[in-house]
This record gives structure tokens, C-alpha cells and sequence, in this order.
């Protein structure tokens, strides 16, 4: 009896393993190499004194890519940084995408994924003009934005000739709510058990006339606040993003980009006799937008404005404003970016900054798509 | 009863109208064209590239994806010329989706033997990609089409054979037209902005001595444009040509030095209002060019 059975396993995996033995195409996954490299001066004595007045060259960061397709229905992205200053391999990315083959057409990504939420948020640094990362999600995400391992379904619905877009993600997460600038916010602790957030996008974009469309999205995300896990508290953000693109030929464009977060969420100080917890509810908001001029192919010019309350203390802000300029070198993988800032915020100290930012790329994912 | 036959009635012939159009979406407005002549009535064709638009960036969108989420069969140029139709399709989570690589079989020019790197500019590894500028190539791309069709349609497999019969001979016929025409151009020398040509210019006998781009994807650099003028001014080379999607600034000013004219070439079905489809594409550039040398 065992050895029918035996013989049938065998008898249904022979071809199988067949057919994996031939069905491993030797084809190599595109690989990219984006460096980051920036010249830098400001006059930031409060919260880096050692550093104002002086220009600082530093390596910013090594992105390495590798992106293709597994089998005619899903393809893998793995995004790899190596902070200039730290010695450190980071995972950015790293997902798997059931592109087709689903009900309702919908796509299935698995694994550490930059989720649907805003759609700043979503884009690598490399890719923005304006350089730096919004206020508003370094305040609530921390400095490397929100990245997680998480599962995300979507879907594109068509509406006429425009395009519904639906995503939901559920992220396993453990620092959601941090606020790197105030301590009587919420704080990050590594030794609570990470948790689920579970996030939602609903996204309209619609081409208006042959050159110009739009984008807009809602975004929603709730997840558990890291302090106290003997008493679950809840987070909820609400994300607003809008891109109005005009761009009537290859040399030209402009480029409205605008989002805003509402940050619902709890403070909790703690008694140091009792150890019990206080909490407070608090809502916090940010916005940002940045317009973004292409000429000439290869140059553009913008502006941004920068915004947020701190989510530790809704009195508290910080604001930035500023202008940036760029230059492509012949193509798209040879950037020169130029960003001038100035920071001001309620208890700081108003500062200036200037970056020249140098970007180029090995292969075929560009820094900066013209 | 009578309700329920009616119904199948009006289902039976809904099948045979308009809604059951094999649904098509093009990278080019060139592909697009062909399939529109080959599935005549029985298909719907769009294309996702415009006419004056540079085929090698199309902006990826949302609103292309869900074209082609609607689409039977997908179009490609290939040859590394529309890499952006990857994620459209990707995007379009279409799994029903049958692609055709329109450039198999066409007789390829200017594939690189030696080592390909970006030094070398936008070369693309697999050939020049603007293969459908020459009629041959056409015919190629038809029966590519052909396939396709026979593929997503099978029930009306016959009739696009009959069309693609149909589109050989009218081509020969005008390719007979074409050469007679262009009969004055050959041996003509002429600059152009990219490298959109060669398959053209064999086709029609010209002969393209040199670039407005140093490197195919480049843009022109002044000791460049020093040198092209130099080589217009040396060979006596008269005509500038140049693809709509460009800016006329750099070709206007080394027109004016050398001596030649501009002329724009629509190297695509739509880049300008008189090409509607395939065969006046090659009526107008065939026009213009001869106009050009008169």
C-alpha cells in the first residue's frame, strides 16, 4: 500500500519538477544603481550647531534596484539603500506583485512596501524636486517615510475615460506614530509588540483635454498608538493629494503637487508614582505643495511650501518655504539639483539652508523621470 | 415565450454589431492604422502614443491602463522603443490580454554588433526602431496584425487574411506610385534631428549624412552643431529634417548658417492633420521632401 502511494507521489511530481527545471528562464532581473551625493550649508545653530556655517559634502545615499518579472503573472521590486552614513544595507522595498489572474482585476503586493497613502509617500527622495521629505510625514513617519511589510490589493476601475483607483493595505508596523522633534509626544519603543495598521486609498485620475490631467486621492489610515500595549489606542490619519499636470510636449510641463494630513491621534504621559497613563486626544495637520516648472527638456524650476504641526502639541509648528532648480545633464540619469530653504517654527530658531544635490544613475530606473 | 425569443434575437444580434468589436489598443498611431485597415468593421483600434508626440517617453497613466484593461490585443513596436507599454499592461491587470511584438520579422537595420552602453547615447541593443518608415516593414507589420487577430477572433480569422490580401497590393501599388515620386530624391543627401530615418531612406534612396542630436537621445551641443555645419556647408547638403515633437530653435540656426531649409518630417500617422493613416504618411513625407528639393 505504501508503495502505491509512494509511487502515485512520485508518479504526480515527476513532471512538475520537469517542468520547474526547464521553466527557470536565464534571464538576469534589471538592476539599477541610484547615488546621492550633496553639497550642503546652513545656519542651523539651535539643533546643529557643530555643523552651521560650514558646507558639508556627504555621500547621502546608495539605492540599488533590482526589479523583473518572476513569470507572466507577477513580477518582484527590491529597493536596497545604503545611507551614506551608516554602514548599514536597509530594505526599502522588497514586494512581490500578482499582476494579473485575479478576481474583480485586481493586484496583489506582498511584502516590505512603501503603502498607498498620499502619494508623496510613495515616491523614493530621489524623485522629488523639492528634495527633502515633507514636514508633515517626517514629523509623523520619522525621517525614511512609512515602509513596512504589509499586503496591499488594488484595483483600477475605468469611469469614462478616467480611472478609479481602489488600494487597501494592512501593515504590520511598529513605529507609525513617533515625533522625532517633541518628547511629550507619543515615542516610538521598540519593545512593544508591532501591530496592524490597516490603510485605504481612493484615487480619481482624469485626463482633462490631450495635455493636461489630473489626480486626486483620499487616503486613510488607522493604527495602534505605540505607547502603553495593555490598553489598545487607536490613530486615525486622513490624507488629501492632488497632481494637475500640464505638459503639452516632451520639452515642457508644469506641475502642481499638494497634499495635506489630518492626524487624529492620542498623548500619553505617564504618572511616575502610579505609572499610570494619561491620554489626551489630539488632532495635528500638515500640508505641503510644490509647483514644478520643466523647460527646455532638461531644466526646471519650483517652488514649495511646507508645513505641520507638531503631533505632540497641535501649538507647536514648523513651516519651510523655499525654491529649487534642477538640470538634467544630456538625459535623465545625471541630475544637478539645487534646493534654498528657509525653516521657521513656534520655540525654534528660523534657519536657512542650501543643497546641491548631485544624482545620477547606473541602468535602466532613472532618478528623476523627465 | 415571445419575450424570451425576442431577447435572444436582440442578443444574437447584438453579438454580430458593435459590442462584440475586437477591441485594440496601439503603442503607435502607425500600428494603430494597419490594424485599422486590417480588421476593418470588426475592430475598434486606439492608440496610446500621439501622432506629434516623441514615441520614446510617453508619460505612464492611469487612464491608459484602463484602455487596454478594455482591450483584446496589445500592439507593441518592440525593439526597446516603447518600454513604457510594460507597466501599462502590467497596470491594466488584463490577463485575457494577447501582445504582439509587431517587429518580428522586420528586416532590422543598425543593430549594434560591438559592445551597447550608455556612452553611445539612447542606443537601442535590438536595432533602430523606427521600422515601419519603410513599406516593407509594413507589410510585416500586417501580417504580425494578422496573427494577433486570428488569435483573439478566430471566428473572423478569413476575413482579416482577405483584408491583410487587400492591404498587400494597394501597398505595392502606391509603393510603385511612391517611388516614382520620390524618384528625384534619390542620391539626396539630408540632416536630421534624431535618427528616425534609415529605414526610410533605404526605402527611398536618400541618404542621411548627419544629426541635429550628437547621439541618438542627446541633445545638440554647440562644438556639435559646429561640426554639422562644417559637413552640411562641405557636402552642400540642403534639407534639414526634423520630427514635430522637437524644438526648432538649434535646426532653425544651423539651417540659416549652412544654407539649407528646415522641413518638418511626421515620422508618425497624426503628425500632421493630413496624415490620417498609413499610406498618407508616406504621401506626405514623400510631398514634402520633394517639395524640399525643388
Amino acid at each position: 500500500m505504501r508503495a502505491i502511494v509512494l509511487c502515485t507521489i512520485l508518479a504526480l511530481f515527476a513532471p512538475v519538477s520537469t517542468l520547474i527545471s526547464y521553466a527557470q528562464a536565464p534571464v538576469n532581473p534589471d538592476i539599477s544603481v541610484i547615488a546621492d551625493t550633496r553639497l550642503s550649508i546652513h545656519n542651523d545653530q539651535e539643533s546643529r550647531p557643530e555643523q552651521a556655517d560650514k558646507i558639508q559634502l556627504e555621500f547621502d545615499e546608495l539605492e540599488i534596484d533590482l526589479n523583473g518579472y518572476l513569470n507572466p503573472f507577477a513580477r518582484a521590486d527590491v529597493a536596497l539603500a545604503l545611507p551614506g552614513s551608516e554602514e548599514i544595507i536597509e530594505i526599502e522595498e522588497a514586494y512581490l506583485t500578482l499582476l494579473r489572474g485575479l478576481p474583480l482585476k485586481m493586484q496583489l503586493r506582498i511584502g516590505k512596501l512603501q503603502p498607498d497613502f498620499g502619494k508623496i509617500n510613495t515616491q523614493h527622495p530621489h524623485a522629488w524636486s523639492w528634495i527633502s521629505r515633507p514636514l508633515m510625514f517626517e514629523e509623523v513617519f520619522g525621517e525614511d517615510g512609512l515602509h513596512d511589510v504589509g499586503v496591499n490589493l488594488s484595483s483600477l476601475i475605468p469611469v469614462g475615460s478616467s480611472a478609479l483607483g481602489l488600494s487597501v493595505t494592512i501593515l504590520q508596523t511598529g513605529n507609525l506614530i513617533n515625533s522625532a522633534a517633541d518628547d511629550t509626544s507619543i515615542t516610538f519603543d521598540e519593545n512593544i509588540p508591532r501591530s496592524l495598521a490597516s490603510l485605504a486609498r481612493v484615487s480619481l485620475f482624469a485626463p482633462l483635454g490631450i495635455y493636461t490631467s489630473m489626480e486626486i486621492g483620499f487616503s486613510y489610515l488607522r493604527a495602534q498608538e505605540a505607547f502603553n500595549p495593555d490598553e489598545r489606542q487607536f490613530a486615525n490619519l486622513g490624507n488629501f493629494d492632488l497632481k494637475l499636470k500640464w505638459r503639452p510636449n516632451a520639452y515642457q510641463s508644469l506641475a502642481l503637487v499638494a497634499e495635506a494630513v489630518l492626524n487624529n491621534h492620542k498623548i500619553a504621559t505617564q504618572d511616575t508614582i502610579t505609572l499610570d497613563y494619561n491620554v489626551e486626544k489630539m488632532n495635528s495637520f500638515g500640508a505641503f505643495a510644490s509647483l514644478d516648472y520643466q523647460f527646455r527638456k532638461r531644466f526646471d524650476v519650483g517652488a514649495f511650501y511646507d508645513f505641520t504641526q507638531l503631533p505632540g502639541s497641535s501649538d507647536q509648528n514648523r513651516s519651510g518655504y523655499g525654491f529649487f532648480a534642477g538640470f538634467n545633464l544630456a538625459e535623465e540619469t545625471t541630475r544637478f539639483g539645487l534646493l534654498v530653504r528657509r525653516d521657521q517654527g513656534t520655540e525654534m530658531e528660523n534657519y536657512n539652508s542650501a543643497v546641491l544635490q548631485i544624482l545620477w544613475a547606473l541602468g535602466p530606473h532613472k532618478p528623476h523621470q523627465f | 415565450m415571445n419575450r424570451l425569443i425576442k431577447a435572444m434575437i436582440i442578443c444574437a444580434l447584438l453579438t454580430h454589431s458593435g459590442w462584440t468589436k475586437v477591441k485594440v489598443v496601439a503603442s503607435t498611431p502607425d500600428l494603430a492604422s494597419i490594424a485599422g485597415i486590417i480588421g476593418g468593421s470588426e475592430v475598434e483600434v486606439i492608440s496610446i502614443a500621439k501622432g506629434a508626440v516623441n514615441p520614446h517617453y510617453v508619460e505612464v497613466l492611469p487612464s491608459y491602463m484602463i484602455k487596454v484593461a478594455r482591450a483584446n490585443l496589445y500592439l507593441k513596436v518592440g525593439m526597446g522603443l516603447d518600454q513604457w507599454a510594460d507597466p501599462i499592461i502590467d497596470g491594466s491587470r488584463n490577463s485575457k490580454l494577447t501582445i504582439v511584438d509587431c517587429s518580428q520579422g522586420v528586416n532590422r537595420l543598425q543593430v549594434p554588433t560591438g559592445k551597447v552602453d550608455a556612452s553611445l547615447g539612447d542606443v537601442h541593443p535590438q536595432g533602430n526602431p523606427h521600422y515601419w518608415l519603410d513599406p516593407a516593414n509594413g507589410l510585416v507589420i500586417a501580417a504580425n496584425i494578422v496573427e494577433g487577430l486570428c488569435k483573439v477572433d478566430p471566428a473572423n480569422c478569413q476575413a482579416y487574411r482577405d483584408s491583410y490580401e487587400r492591404f498587400i497590393s494597394d501597398l505595392k501599388i502606391r509603393f510603385g506610385i511612391w517611388e516614382k515620386r520620390a524618384a528625384t530624391l534619390r542620391g539626396s543627401q539630408i540632416v536630421t534631428f534624431h535618427d528616425s530615418w534609415p529605414y526610410f531612406a533605404q526605402a527611398f534612396g536618400l541618404e542621411v549624412v548627419g544629426f541635429i542630436e550628437p547621439k541618438p537621445g542627446i541633445e545638440p551641443t554647440p562644438s556639435h552643431t559646429r561640426e554639422l555645419i562644417e559637413l552640411m556647408k562641405g557636402r552642400g547638403v540642403k534639407i534639414i529634417g526634423m520630427e514635430p515633437y522637437f524644438s526648432n530653435r538649434v535646426p532653425n540656426s544651423i539651417a540659416a548658417a549652412a544654407g539649407a531649409k528646415v522641413i518638418v518630417l511626421p515620422p508618425s500617422v497624426g503628425g500632421a492633420p493630413e496624415i490620417k493613416d498609413y499610406f498618407e504618411l508616406f504621401d506626405t513625407l514623400i510631398a514634402k521632401l520633394t517639395t524640399a528639393k525643388e
